[in-house]
């Protein structure tokens, strides 16, 4: 009763005219931000601070949580209409955003991952609200073996999930983890793969790989291919909103993948990037038609957008009750928190409810404000696929390259992406799944610290860890079942595909 | 020729692959420290992912082999002068945005684009080019105070 009157109050506090404008303002500024590729959630956000300097906590609060939020939009809106993920989290929302924005449903695509990520977002806030201290609790025991576990059920669950050819799958994980290994270690500062090029020893920035791999590549194929125009879109609100059969294909969808997003999403890291794999793969094996999946349609939107909110509330359960940010989005808002006076950590709760609880309320306020800005937006983006090709793709490439640039302020970075883009290109038309790459070098390094931490804990006996920590135990063995059937199904299609030919 | 090699496109990929893999594997045993599986050091982790690779490589060059060849995708529709120029294009931007400076470089670069992308006149692609290089300069350069290249002009 304490929590919700709490809850409420927090409410009042936020509902003002100057903190709902200040939400407008961060909602707007962070999607028109975070839509420029390669800026990202922690970009937008560190471009953006300095706007709520001279605010009072609160409204800055309000303001910050609108920029975050609206830039994780932002990245959904570039995944879909042009298939170039602004962040690791959008990945899988290109799977199928694109595809349905080239069947002329882009304003469908726009406003499905709007609704999900509303409601994952919301689901999401509801978990924060009633359980904060006691997942805390929970995240934090969590090992090395457990992150080993958990990293390598997410990969192996994703050369199930993504493409045809489980093989091809597996090769590109592996070469992705391989080029994650480039740059100093992190445990000796030993110089890997850099010969002696000084750019590499900050190894491969996933987000050049990212633009490279996708923006590169799918600027090349638009320019190079001659492909039929995209089917009439419609322009109409009514013929953007999901209809009603739309609607009830994804509301389970949508309340499981958000409740899964959660879950996922507590594991430091890089729970978010999983929490779409997971709930992509989890909708995938419950879905009456798995073949549809990666052709366009609304569930393969729905899952992940839902399951990313539902994860980035999740991620702020550790940094609110225990101070500790696991990602650089979160330590860059943990760092915005700090700015305004506001020192998040196991007293935050109990000392400062009332900017706790108007915390909580300005993210559901942000959310929900998001949503009811972008969705007459919704055409609006989808008509910029309208934009003769011949003009629009020449200017995302060189908007992609200043991008590019402003991550590190590095040359060397926009010819990385070049090269990304050329074997990127090969690489997908061949059958690689870039998802797999890309996510293969987003978790190298949390591979590897875990990987390495379990052998050096256990004395280089991995079965002896996994003994000892059975939650470790279950997550690999339901990964390793998963992973054995897909291949035996892959197998047994390569097999009659080769007798036939 | 092409055709010969567009056919073999997914073998000559899967072997190159293979040669990543075999690369990467010899660095790491010639220059970097393994350790013991109980101590394992720096070179560890790139060792061990790189025999992965080798050993998945194998597998799928095996089945690439047991398949008839045929062009992979979409690149028998590739137009190939225009794939190695807009990739040369790319090149050159990289190349000379230190020395033309940001907007210049831009500029130049984004009008061979327009052109290369299909986009009809001598005025147009020009003018667009000159636009959109200074909004993107701009909005880089004053809304999020990034400091762009700059070379001898700007």
């Amino acid at each position: 009763m304490d929590t919700l009157l709490l809850f409420l109050n927090g409410f009042k506090d936020c509902l003002t005219i100057v903190n709902l404008l200040c939400a407008v303002t961060g909602c707007l500024l962070g999607s028109l931000i975070g839509v420029l590729p390669g800026l990202g959630i922690s970009g937008t956000v560190a471009i953006l601070l300095p706007i709520t300097y001279g605010m009072t906590p609160l409204s800055a609060l309000i303001m910050i949580s609108g920029i975050y939020f609206g830039s994780q939009y932002g990245g959904a809106i570039t995944s879909i209409l042009v298939n170039i993920p602004g962040e690791a989290t959008s990945i899988v929302t290109c799977f199928d955003g694109h595809p349905m924005a080239k069947k002329g449903k882009a304003g469908k695509a726009l406003s499905i991952a709007s609704i999900s990520s509303f409601c994952g977002g919301t689901i999401g806030m509801l978990g924060l609200t009633f359980a904060a201290s006691a997942l805390a609790r929970v995240a934090l025991g969590f090992g090395k073996v457990e992150f080993f576990a958990i990293v390598v059920f997410g990969l192996l669950l994703l050369t199930s999930i993504s493409g045809k050819n489980q093989m091809k799958g597996l090769v590109a994980v592996c070469l992705g983890v391989l080029l994650g290994t480039v740059g100093l270690d992190s445990l000796y500062g030993t110089a890997r793969y850099t010969f002696r090029i000084v750019h590499l020893y900050n190894g491969i920035s996933f987000v050049t790989f990212i633009m490279g791999a996708y923006g590169i590549t799918e600027l090349i194929s638009a320019i190079c291919i001659p492909e039929e125009q995209s089917e009439v879109m419609e322009f109409r609100l009514r013929d953007q909103l999901p209809n009603r059969s739309e609607v009830k294909a994804c509301w389970k969808t949508v309340l499981r993948s958000s409740v899964l997003g959660f879950g996922v999403g507590l594991v430091p890291g890089a729970g978010s990037t999983l929490a779409t794999f997971f709930a992509y793969g989890m909708e995938r094996s419950l879905s009456k038609h798995p073949d549809e999946f990666g052709t366009g349609i609304p569930e393969g939107i729905a899952a992940p957008e839902s399951a990313n909110n539902a994860a980035m509330y999740a991620g702020l359960v550790p940094l609110l009750s225990l101070g500790l940010p696991f990602t650089s989005s979160m330590a860059l808002l943990m760092n915005a928190f700090i700015v305004h006076g506001i020192t998040p950590g196991p007293l935050f709760i109990s000392e400062h409810p009332d900017l706790f609880w108007g915390l909580v309320a300005s993210m559901f306020i942000g959310n929900l404000i998001l949503i009811v800005i972008n969705l007459p937006l919704v055409g609006m983006w989808a008509r910029l696929l309208k934009v003769d090709f011949s003009i629009l793709m020449p200017l995302i490439t060189f908007i992609t390259f200043a991008g590019g640039y402003a991550i590190n302020y590095s040359v060397f970075d926009m010819g990385m992406m070049v090269v990304c883009g050329f074997f990127g290109f090969f690489l997908g038309a061949c059958g690689y799944n870039m998802a797999a790459l890309a996510v293969g070098l987003f978790l190298s390094p949390t591979l590897e610290s875990a990987f390495l931490g379990t052998m050096t804990l256990y004395h280089g006996n991995l079965l002896a860890a996994l003994l000892d920590r059975k939650i470790a135990l279950v997550v690999l063995s339901i990964g390793v079942i998963t992973f054995v059937i897909s291949t035996v199904r892959s197998l047994r299609k390569f097999v009659s595909e080769t007798v036939k030919a | 020729m092409k055709q010969y090699i567009l056919e073999r496109m997914r073998k000559i990929v899967a072997i190159l692959l293979l040669v990543m893999g075999i690369i990467g594997l010899s660095v790491a045993l010639r220059t970097l420290k393994i350790g013991t599986f109980a101590k394992p050091q720096g070179g560890f982790a790139p060792m061990l992912f790189s025999v992965l690779l080798i050993i998945f490589s194998v597998i799928n060059i095996i089945c690439e082999f047991l398949k008839p060849n045929s062009i992979p995708g979409d690149l028998g529709d590739v137009n190939w002068v225009k794939f190695f120029l807009y990739i040369a294009i790319c090149i050159v931007y990289v190349a000379l945005i230190k020395l033309l400076g940001f907007a210049t470089d831009t500029f130049i670069c984004l009008t061979l684009m327009l052109k290369l992308a299909g986009l009809k006149g001598k005025a147009r692609p020009v003018l667009y080019s000159l636009v959109f290089s200074a909004l993107i300069w701009a909005l880089f350069t004053f809304a999020m105070d990034v400091p762009l290249p700059r070379g001898f002009l700007i």
